[in-house]
């Protein structure tokens, strides 16, 4: 503010004026979009909207001065993650259902209202004091974001980075041997492994076989093939009747 | 633009993103919620670094894009393992774990 009243006093109105206008269009998209991604019906366009929202906070970013970070928030997050679900959402090829809310749902929203008035009461009489940093817009801008936040992170940060990186690979080991342990499961079951977890593949394996002319994806079905022959042989042999029984003795 | 204009917009983002964990029963649009809680996070931490004109708010700010990877990552695998089982990605029917 002290620094408007100088010879660049011309150009700051304008200046304050597109900001001004960029942050009520990002806000406004934002959070409108934002409101798409909880109450739109269909998945896939509950993703888009997703997309809507990170591609603007993206723009919030730039306004910020923080271009790597809105790069990251644009490759990261609407390149990999969001495809990601996407991905996952017409793999499972799931329909838009009639009923998406929860049954009791008037009342987590009146407390997550009451919470936000509750905030917003806060915010407006909060002063915002705080001890102030060296390295302002103009430092930034002069050495270029990227730099400082590489400097930074490489320096101050190299532990938790490292940390970071640990947990990406434990993340991304994780997720591999949850979405392969079934399959691989299921090909060594016809041999002789079935027995021992016969209770659970038995009990499982009907929903599945009932559903599955409904909505199974193509990649799906090496795995339900493979597990439908000796769940069909076991059926109407002599593993129907302990399953039954196991039934009617847990619905009590 | 204040401070407090980016600070109201990260809180109804947060609300947003809470009111979606707390009422919709779809498993992958609970995920997407909460990655719109983590965005307003992501929000708030940038402008306070911006406007206190420190770095540490972007570095965290990276840290929980790299977080927000690893969990859209094993949350959607353990969506696939559960449709797997049982044809349903609704919370309410995924139950076995419920005490």
């Amino acid at each position: 503010m002290a620094r408007g009243h100088g010879r660049v006093e011309a150009h700051l109105p304008l200046n304050l004026m597109i900001t001004n206008l960029f942050f009520y269009y990002f806000a406004a998209a934002t959070i409108v979009s934002g409101l798409l991604v909880v109450s739109l019906r269909n998945p896939v366009q509950c993703g888009l909207a997703l997309l809507s929202v990170l591609a603007h906070m993206a723009g919030f970013f730039v306004l910020l001065n923080a271009e790597f970070i809105a790069m990251i928030q644009v490759i990261v997050y609407a390149g990999a993650i969001l495809i990601l679900y996407l991905f996952v959402i017409m793999l499972l090829n799931l329909k838009s259902e009639e009923r998406v809310l929860h049954p009791r749902w008037p009342l987590p929203l009146f407390f997550v209202l009451l919470a936000g008035g509750e905030l917003v009461a806060l915010l407006l009489v909060s002063p915002f004091a705080g001890r102030l940093g060296l390295i302002d817009a103009s430092v930034i801008t002069s050495v270029g974001h990227s730099h400082a936040v590489g400097l930074k992170l490489f320096s101050d940060y190299l532990m938790q980075f490292e940390i970071i990186g640990v947990f990406l690979l434990g993340a991304v080991i994780g997720a591999i041997v949850l979405a392969k342990s079934s399959s691989s499961n299921v090909g060594g079951q016809p041999g002789g492994n079935l027995s021992p977890h016969a209770p659970g593949v038995i009990a499982r394996s009907p929903s599945n076989v009932g559903e599955q002319p409904g909505g199974s994806p193509p990649p799906h079905t090496p795995s339900v093939i493979a597990l439908s022959p000796s769940n069909g042989g076991g059926l109407p042999g002599g593993s129907q009747p302990p399953h039954a029984t196991g039934a009617t003795q847990r619905t009590p | 633009m204040s401070l407090t204009g980016y600070v109201i917009v990260s809180l109804i983002l947060f609300m947003t993103g809470l009111a979606g964990v707390l009422i919709r029963r779809n498993f992958i649009i609970i995920l997407m919620s909460i990655e719109l809680m983590l965005n307003a996070a992501n929000l708030n931490l940038v402008a306070f670094s911006h406007y206190l004109h420190d770095l540490a708010g972007q570095m965290t700010a990276l840290f929980v894009i790299a977080i927000a990877a690893g969990e859209a990552a094993v949350g959607l695998a353990i969506i696939i393992v559960v449709f797997r089982g049982k044809v349903a990605t609704n919370v309410d029917q995924i139950n076995l774990m419920k005490w």
